[in-house]
């Protein structure tokens, strides 16, 4: 697993570091796309990544 | 709300809850900083300007100043603060949309100086007196060419959470200009209100926009 901070994990997905707390603690459901760009920089599945809830 | 996996999203980054909780006690007390220091400097040149003290040179060098020290305030203020956040690395679309928003906000400013400075009878910027041609057209340039072109590219740069921010802070914004302006139109009617005052309206509309947005992108 990468040993990044939220500030480098934003560089990555080019966004700012709010988007990845946001991301993080739920606040804000990502789009597709940048779910798949999560999945490929974490080289996983989006559904191993993410939790529905359901 | 999709929420992460925690054992996959809390192990890539070094984040605590402990620093998570102090950031956002630094981002409450600087807000709270910026907004008492935006009232005060109101009120000073309000007060100022109300008591019809000095001309208007005095007036544009008073409010230049003042503004100067608040910016500076702030930027101190924020490196002392936010050291490590300060450091840290800033995506490509978050610099050009934070540089955006300066460009805005020196925009803005610039507007407010320039009708601040050409007002004839009134004076205070919000007044409804009469300003002269020139002023008035570069003000309406700046605000009606200007300002939709940085906003439009400031919202092409931006990540989606912010735009998901700014469109919560719309849409509220927008429902309480739905609810205010009826109810002051009401109001003046039974007597209760003076006149509705259009721009009284924006300013208090574009504070709820401000702050929801504000609140969305950074709690």
């Amino acid at each position: 697993m990468r040993d990044w901070s939220q500030a480098e994990l934003a560089m990555h997905l080019d966004v700012s570091r709010q988007a990845v707390n946001a991301i993080e603690t739920g606040k804000h459901d990502p789009s597709l796309p940048l779910a798949f760009k999560l999945a490929r920089l974490f080289e996983m599945p989006i559904e191993e990544i993410f939790d529905d809830e359901a | 709300m999709t929420k992460p996996k925690s054992e996959h999203a809390d192990a890539s980054t070094k984040l605590t809850s402990a620093h998570l909780a102090s950031r956002k006690l630094y981002s409450i007390i600087l807000m709270a900083l910026t907004l008492l220091a935006v009232v005060f400097g109101a009120g000073v040149v309000s007060g100022y300007l109300n008591a019809g003290g000095g001309d208007r040179l005095d007036v544009l060098l008073g409010i230049v100043i003042a503004w100067m020290l608040v910016v500076a305030g702030l930027a101190v203020l924020a490196a002392r603060v936010w050291p490590k956040h300060a450091k840290e690395p800033i995506s490509r679309s978050t610099r050009r949309s934070r540089n955006l928003i300066y460009v805005l906000l020196s925009l803005s400013v610039a507007l407010g100086l320039l009708l601040g400075y050409n007002e004839t009878d009134g004076t205070s910027v919000l007044s409804n007196g009469p300003i002269p041609l020139f002023p008035a057209l570069v003000a309406i340039g700046l605000w009606a060419a200007c300002a939709p072109i940085v906003t439009l590219m400031w919202w092409r740069s931006t990540d989606e959470h912010d735009r998901a921010s700014y469109t919560d802070g719309a849409n509220i914004a927008g429902h309480a200009y739905l609810f205010i302006a009826p109810s002051w139109w009401v109001a003046t009617r039974a007597g209760l209100l003076p006149e509705q005052d259009p721009m009284v309206v924006l300013l208090i509309v574009a504070t709820i926009w401000s702050a929801v947005w504000l609140y969305r992108r950074y709690f």
